[in-house]
């Protein structure tokens, strides 16, 4: 039996939850969504996930505090950072944060497929 | 009682007619500008600005004079702010309590390597700037000087600040996250006309639900006094500065939410540090300043709330701060009264000036010369009940109309309280307010005149806050 | 004075009052409703797209196609639907054949903004625009030209910036007569547009853009130039260095950097050129 891969979205908008959710299940993972910060601390506590797909924004808590949460619950996991903001400056600041690495929308899915694998 | 009381009487209906006049207009110039504001909100999407390179870079200066309890949480979220090109000056102002090394110790802060520069304008001397080891938090500059108030240090975060437009606010507000990317907009679309001033609603936060430093979920304050304030707020901001923007004759941007290009800050020499009314005073001398150099320019406002502050909840309180307002407000005027009716500076000196001058400064004036006339009138009984119950009544309907006009443009537009029960109560509070709190706000402003005219010195008047309620999960 | 037809006056005013609060209550939950129905749409529509990207060719179920149809008779339903496509584009990228074209015809959406863009109304005409070049509509562009120059900043900026969708560095030749000024924003869009398509053999036409008699237009070709580091206009950009207009100056100063710092042994290496354009343009306002 193949184990699915499991990937944490976090993200307010939720038509870009369900896109993405759809998406990969087409692509065999397993899915969760956080649309609020309370969503998020119940799913992030598990530390099950291979990615998380994460925003830099979300109701109820700041960007830092959302980002020092997932780096310091979840050791397994790539993250990634998906944000409308692409400028340099940003990427500098995302890339100190460890090992997050940054997605820009709209996202290019051959990228997207190649860092779920 | 002859001719004199007579004219009186007129004085007072054509005033009041003049008034209500005023505000169905400004419900009319708001609906207007609210919808031109979503229709450039529609071609210029917060996304797009998100990505956009080349903008105009931001500086979020918030001074904290003694705020330890919250310092850490505030500036944290205050660094998550989304913009692309942006930077945060915290000044603390001389505190006394432990706030700055909580910050040194949260940030990693050390001493900047950059020499303090000549001041452009002049504050309280500095005494050190600090920045963080941390490169997650370059974005934060904190600015350690000797106490001077609250425009004292803003003017200092002005003076330091490396970026193209500036915004005051303070350290307890909550500010929405994308706000910046929001209050941009103006700039961004200016052609001709120089955007001087950018201001936003602000919203009352009372008993909301608080965490890490941003709005989780939004209450209807328990406090009536504080319901009354979400009410005159969006009057206020929704209405009045909404309607002032369309007709480009807003005089005043919020202190505590105000985007200013630098660049003419400096020009104008900053904040006064001689008035309580500092942002008021600001935005005149800044429009002013356009005049004599005889450029275009434009004061904008954003209708939808972006910034949260926590609101008196007791009538002590309330008391105060509409007393330090009323201050405000005779001081500014006085300061400027050279603008009342002179060609010299167009509309503004023609038609805002007189505004401000006859129906901000002189209704409080006004309505409680009329109150004791109307007291006059019933002892020596020279007064026709009927009419005089039923223009009672009239008022008071088209008073409480227009605030519930406010709460439901509000609600048409915005998410914010638009549940049943919360416009419900808010209306309900329309209607009560005028026998409650506004005999309250009637002795404040009279009380703050007062001490202006017979010279009774006064100082900011400590502004004693709760808290907000922080949801610890 | 008449007392009882004072009194039927004022009763007549607190009614209509009264009527007005009521129907602007109402009309507040109908439009919560709507947001709320369009919001679901959306979600529905989201998946269905989701679900079928790895497939070559998409198809939609007739349901979904149903519901958009009854949501386009409504009032404004052409930009509620637009929005929708629009909003799920910007999420992912879809590839150029897969834009949602075949929703679009199936719907009748195509005709439907194309009825707009002959509107009197020049914010309907300016959405018409946006969402033709956001959903790739080329059948439209040749209705942009006529509005490059209009008085509406808004119209003009989105009929400008569709023309450079669509026919990348070929949209300066649509400039050329242009009076209207520019606003920094539509200099930063058309900036992004170009960024997508490759750059021209020629740069006749920026060249011609640097000699205009509009400081605006010079503008935007400074910008251009600073941004796509065109080092081989330097002839007629460092005239420019001495000219009147501050804006125009101060850019010309930076693309003087940009071109000693290219033409230098290389220090720094890449990625700072914005750090650089920054500090270089933080000594006062970048916009007029």
């Amino acid at each position: 039996m193949v184990v699915k891969k499991e990937v944490l979205i976090i993200n307010e908008n939720h038509s870009v939850t369900a896109l993405l959710k759809s998406y990969l299940v087409s692509k065999k993972c397993n899915v969760t969504i956080s649309h609020t910060n309370t969503e998020f601390l119940l799913a992030i506590n598990s530390n099950r996930y291979s990615s998380i797909i994460t925003d830099i924004l979300l109701v109820g808590t700041s960007g830092l505090e959302l980002i020092n949460t997932i780096k310091n619950n979840s050791t397994k996991s790539k993250v990634f950072v998906l944000s409308h903001m692409d400028q340099q400056v940003q990427k500098e600041m995302i890339s100190e944060l460890g090992a997050i690495s940054f997605l820009t929308f709209p996202i290019d899915l051959g990228y997207l497929n190649s860092v779920i694998e | 009682m002859g001719p004199f009381t007579h004219s009186l009487d007129w004085f007072f209906l054509v005033y009041g007619i003049v008034l209500f006049s005023c505000y169905f207009l400004f419900v009319f110039f708001a609906t207007r500008a609210i919808k031109k504001n979503k229709n450039n909100a529609s071609l210029l999407t917060p996304n797009q600005i998100k990505g956009a390179k080349e903008l105009p870079s931001i500086s979020l200066i918030a001074p904290a004079y003694n705020e330890g309890k919250t310092i850490i949480i505030n500036v944290q979220s205050l660094l998550s702010i989304q913009y692309p090109y942006y930077k945060l000056i915290i000044v603390n102002d001389g505190s006394n309590d432990n706030s700055l090394e909580q910050l040194i110790k949260a940030f990693d802060l050390v001493l900047s390597t950059t020499p303090i520069k000549a001041q452009p304008i002049k504050s309280a001397p500095i005494k050190d700037i600090y920045t963080s080891a941390n490169p997650l938090y370059k974005k934060l500059t904190i600015i350690n000087k000797e106490n001077g108030g609250r425009a004292d240090a803003l003017n200092c975060g002005i003076a330091n600040a490396t970026t193209d437009l500036v915004l005051c606010t303070d350290a307890d507000c909550i500010i929405e996250q994308d706000a910046l990317i929001k209050m941009v907009r103006p700039y961004l679309q200016a052609t001709q006309k120089e955007v001087i001033a950018t201001g936003a609603g602000i919203g009352i936060a009372n008993d909301s639900i608080i965490n890490n430093g941003t709005l989780q979920t939004l209450k209807i304050p328990k406090s009536f006094i504080a319901k009354v304030q979400v009410v005159e707020y969006m009057r206020a901001f929704l209405v009045g500065r909404m309607a002032w923007g369309y007709i480009n004759g807003l005089f005043l941007v919020s202190g505590a939410f105000g985007l200013y290009p630098k660049k003419r800050v400096l020009e104008v020499g900053g904040f006064d540090k001689d008035t309580v009314g500092e942002d008021l005073e600001l935005c005149i001398r800044l429009r002013v300043h356009m005049e004599r150099l005889k450029l275009p320019y434009d004061v904008v406002y954003i209708p939808e709330t972006l910034c949260w502050t926590e609101a008196p909840a007791t009538p002590k309180v309330y008391i105060t701060q509409r007393d330090r307002w009323a201050r405000g407000l005779y001081e500014t005027i006085k300061k400027h009264r050279y603008l009342f009716y002179n060609p010299k500076y167009k509309s503004s000196g023609m038609l805002f000036f007189p505004y401000w001058v006859c129906f901000e400064l002189c209704a409080p004036i006004v309505e409680f010369i009329g109150l004791i006339l109307l007291i006059l009138y019933i002892i020596l009984g020279e007064i026709n009940y009927s009419i005089a119950i039923l223009l009672f009544i009239l008022i008071y309907f088209i008073g409480a109309v227009y605030s519930a006009l406010a709460i439901l443009i509000y609600t048409y537009n915005f998410k914010q309280y638009a549940t049943f029960s919360k416009v419900f109560q808010l209306v309900l509070v329309a209607f009560i307010e005028p026998f409650t709190t506004h005999p309250i706000l009637l002795y404040a402003e009279m009380k703050g005149y007062f001490k202006k005219i017979f010279r009774i010195k006064s100082t900011w008047g400590t502004m004693s806050r709760k808290g907000f309620v922080t949801n610890k999960d | 004075m008449n007392e009882t037809r004072l009194q039927y006056a004022i009763l007549l005013v607190l009614i209509v009052f009264i009527i007005i609060l009521i129907s602007l209550a109402a009309s507040v939950f109908v439009r919560k409703k709507r947001s709320k129905r369009l919001q679901r749409i959306k979600i529905i529509l989201a998946t269905s797209i989701g679900s079928q990207l790895k497939n070559s060719e998409p198809s939609y179920p007739t349901k979904i196609i149903n519901i958009l149809k009854k949501e386009l008779k409504l009032n404004y339903g052409f930009m509620a639907i637009a929005n929708v496509l629009v909003e799920l584009q910007e999420i992912i990228l879809l590839p150029q054949t897969e834009k949602p074209m075949a929703i679009i015809n199936k719907i009748g959406l195509d005709s439907k903004i194309f009825n707009k863009l002959k509107s009197k109304n020049s914010y309907k005409i300016a959405l018409a625009i946006k969402y033709s070049y956001e959903l790739g509509i080329i059948k439209h562009c040749e209705h942009f030209k006529q509005y490059t120059n209009h008085k509406n900043v808004n119209l003009r900026r989105e009929a400008q910036l569709g023309l450079f969708v669509f026919e990348g560095w070929g949209g300066f030749k649509y400039l050329s007569n242009i009076t209207q000024p520019m606003s920094l924003w539509q200099i930063i869009r058309i900036m992004e547009v170009l960024e997508k398509h490759p750059l021209p053999a020629s740069l006749v036409q920026v060249k011609n853009m640097l000699c205009s008699k509009h400081s605006d237009t010079i503008i935007l070709a400074l910008y251009c130039a600073n941004h796509f580091e065109l080092v081989t206009l330097n002839n007629e950009i460092l005239p420019c260095l001495d000219s009147g207009n501050e804006r125009i100056s101060k850019l010309a100063v930076q693309f003087k950097l940009m071109l000693e710092a290219k033409t230098r042994p290389k220090v720094i290496v890449g990625g700072d050129k914005e750090i650089i354009l920054k500090t270089s343009t933080s000594n006062g306002s970048i916009y007029t």
